[in-house]
């Protein structure tokens, strides 16, 4: 499972992420929404070990991302939001150096594993190719192969089907929910609000770096007085409340 | 270890299908290498017949090498402050390993190793070609020329990794902006130090010079080979007489020596490297642009040469911002005083020789900032996706 603890994370002055703290169970699609600046990605890199925590913990499987930096990120799969990929590799030679880092050079299973995961997102015939000739789809689908591989118990999902067509998001998100049933705890922000809807057990709202709503689909149109509305409705709802108490506090 | 082996693994595998995956890669590369060996061997033989031949008959052998293993270190020292940014910090891959459950401290230390060989190849072709010269002038045996490249890695890890070090020392007292102004200024210094010193020197030059020179001749041979510069010349000065047994000492004490700076150099790196990566991560473009006029005829694609593709290139990076128009007036000042220096050499007809050196030099000098511009160019700006990428973004 992934924890987060009273997260905070400043800037010099600027509080990016000020005392968040939610759960993400085993078999849990959590969302992670908020408006540009809000403080996902933020929260994600912290969760992720690119960054260190100002104030806070994050456990990954039960391990400290900050002190058992290792260990937790063994139990992790990343896919960000604007993935780096080896271009000079071939997508069978970039999970190569994936599971030998995730699982150990050698390790039993490793290229079946491969096969599969290459499979699952329609990647097996091009596999050999070089990355640097596939187009951006079949990169990011490369991508979610790499974070997918060593059968990960927490999944971080920035943006996952961003510039997918129909056919390999409906591929990624079977994926998700694959990993989801077999107990992963899976982390997704999107700004597709149908994607939330559909896929999210659960979803967190942030605002300002801070966590203005957790809860089910049904608890935020409750909480947004809005029952029978759309999450994008009960987002913008809870947002826009949320900037007003704001300036009202400050003035 | 094990993840330094994958990392090792990683960057061979991607320069084998960088450079070897196809046969055209394989025929492409075998000739490129074989043309900048014989520009090496040509300009080496150029320096050795114009110019060296005269200068051992007063200054020793093992004194040429240290002026040019000086060179070495005054260029790879301040050659790694630019790359320190592009190379280390905003390396395209450095996030991504990052995130990985590999030590920190492995991820830092590779791409800081990657980072300082990448750092002296602007100088590589020049210095090897010097190298060469001397070697050819005192009848050097075959194996002295193979030993070149390595023994030049070898030795120039250490000043390009101090270079870096400092670099991270200088991130923690200023942006990241800045310091990319004054590492693309101190750059040159090397160059104009060439020009600038003897004049400003003048006759205390060689007092000066051979005041060092008995500070060295005091100290204990051993003493004496712990500093890299006086091993690595009485390594290759041995070398080159042929003298194999000599060069034992003198090789064991450069390895003890960079290898004790190295791992120092990379614990420090350690250290200062969190803080670096965070300004460098976060300081924002303040470049501007201005307004392009858009044409209505479609843009047609020429295939240009290689060397007008390469103005071109420079002048575009030259106006993208301030550090790349004092990065582009420094080298064209550069090429303007060694055209300067051909031209007199032709036009008095007293070392027209000399002005053919000069013109190899230049040459090198050229291809050398040329494979930095386009690597350093390809490490800032990835490849743009291709049209039927943008459409699904």
């Amino acid at each position: 499972m992934l924890e987060v603890v009273n997260l905070v994370k400043h800037y010099g002055k600027i509080r990016a992420v000020d005392g968040i703290s939610f759960t993400v169970k085993p078999g849990e699609v959590f969302g992670f929404l908020g408006p540009n600046g809000a403080g996902k990605t933020t929260t994600i890199k912290v969760c992720t070990g690119l960054l260190k925590p100002t104030n806070g913990q994050v456990r990954v499987a039960g391990f400290d991302i900050a002190s058992e930096t290792v260990e937790a990120k063994r139990n992790l799969g990343y896919v960000p939001d604007n993935p780096f990929m080896y271009t000079k590799l071939t997508a069978r030679e970039f999970l190569q150096f994936v599971g030998a880092v995730y699982l150990g050079k050698g390790h039993a299973g490793i290229d079946g594993r491969i096969d599969e995961v290459l499979a699952m997102v329609g990647l097996a015939e091009r596999a050999d190719e070089l990355i640097e000739s596939y187009s951006f789809g079949m990169k990011r689908k490369s991508t979610l192969c790499a974070a997918i591989l060593h059968r990960p118990r927490v999944l971080l999902l920035d943006e996952p089907t961003a510039g997918l067509d129909a056919l390999s998001a409906r591929q990624a998100k079977d994926a998700f929910g694959q990993l989801a049933r077999s107990g992963s705890a899976i982390l997704l922000t999107t700004h597709i609000m149908e994607i939330a809807e559909r896929l999210c057990d659960r979803v967190g709202i942030i605002n300002n770096g801070k966590l203005i709503a957790v809860g089910t689909l049904d608890e935020l149109k409750h909480q947004a007085s809005a029952p029978g509305s759309t999450l994008e409705d009960v987002f913008l709802s809870l947002t826009e409340t949320a900037d007003d108490n704001a300036r009202r506090d400050q003035t | 270890m094990s993840h330094l082996a994958l990392l090792f693994n990683l960057h061979k595998q991607i320069l084998i299908n960088t450079y070897w995956r196809t046969r055209r890669q394989q025929i492409i590369t075998t000739l490129f290498l074989c043309g900048a060996i014989a520009l090496v061997l040509g300009g080496g033989y150029a320096i050795q017949r114009f110019l060296l031949t005269e200068a051992l008959d007063f200054v020793p052998a093992v004194i040429l090498f240290g002026f040019i293993l000086f060179w070495i270190f005054a260029t790879a020292f301040t050659e790694s402050l630019p790359n320190l940014v592009p190379r280390f910090y905003r390396s395209p891959d450095l996030n991504y390993l990052l995130a990985l459950p590999i030590p920190a401290n492995r991820v830092v230390a590779i791409k800081f190793l990657v980072a300082q060989l990448q750092s002296v190849r602007g100088v590589l072709f020049l210095t090897l070609m010097l190298l060469v010269a001397v070697g050819w002038a005192l009848g050097a045996p075959w194996y002295y020329y193979l030993l070149l490249l390595p023994a030049f890695q070898l030795f120039a890890l250490i000043p390009a990794g101090l270079g870096l070090l400092l670099g991270m020392a200088l991130l923690r007292v200023m942006t990241a902006r800045t310091f990319v102004r004054l590492a693309g200024i101190l750059t040159w210094l090397p160059f104009v130090g060439i020009w600038v010193i003897p004049e400003v020197i003048g006759e205390d030059l060689l007092p000066l010079i051979i005041r060092v020179l008995d500070f060295f001749a005091w100290l204990d041979p051993v003493w004496a080979e712990l500093i890299p510069l006086v091993s690595a010349a009485m390594f290759f000065n041995a070398i080159a007489a042929g003298e194999l047994i000599q060069a034992g000492r003198p090789l064991l004490m450069l390895l003890l020596v960079s290898g004790v700076t190295m791992a120092i150099i990379l614990w420090l790196a350690r250290h200062l490297f969190y803080q670096g990566w965070l300004i460098t991560q976060s300081a924002p473009s303040k470049t501007v642009r201005a307004p392009r006029r858009r044409s209505a005829a479609p843009r047609r694609t020429i295939a240009h040469a290689p060397w007008y593709a390469l103005v071109v290139s420079e002048w575009h990076f030259a106006v993208r911002n301030g550090e790349m128009r004092l990065a582009f007036l420094g080298l064209l000042a550069m090429f303007a005083a060694l055209i300067f220096v051909l031209a007199e050499g032709i036009i008095l007809g007293e070392e027209p020789a000399a002005a053919m050196v000069v013109l190899t030099i230049a040459a090198a000098i050229l291809i050398g900032r040329s494979l930095s511009v386009v690597a350093w160019r390809s490490c800032l700006y990835p490849p743009r996706p291709s049209p039927s990428d943008q459409q699904h973004q």
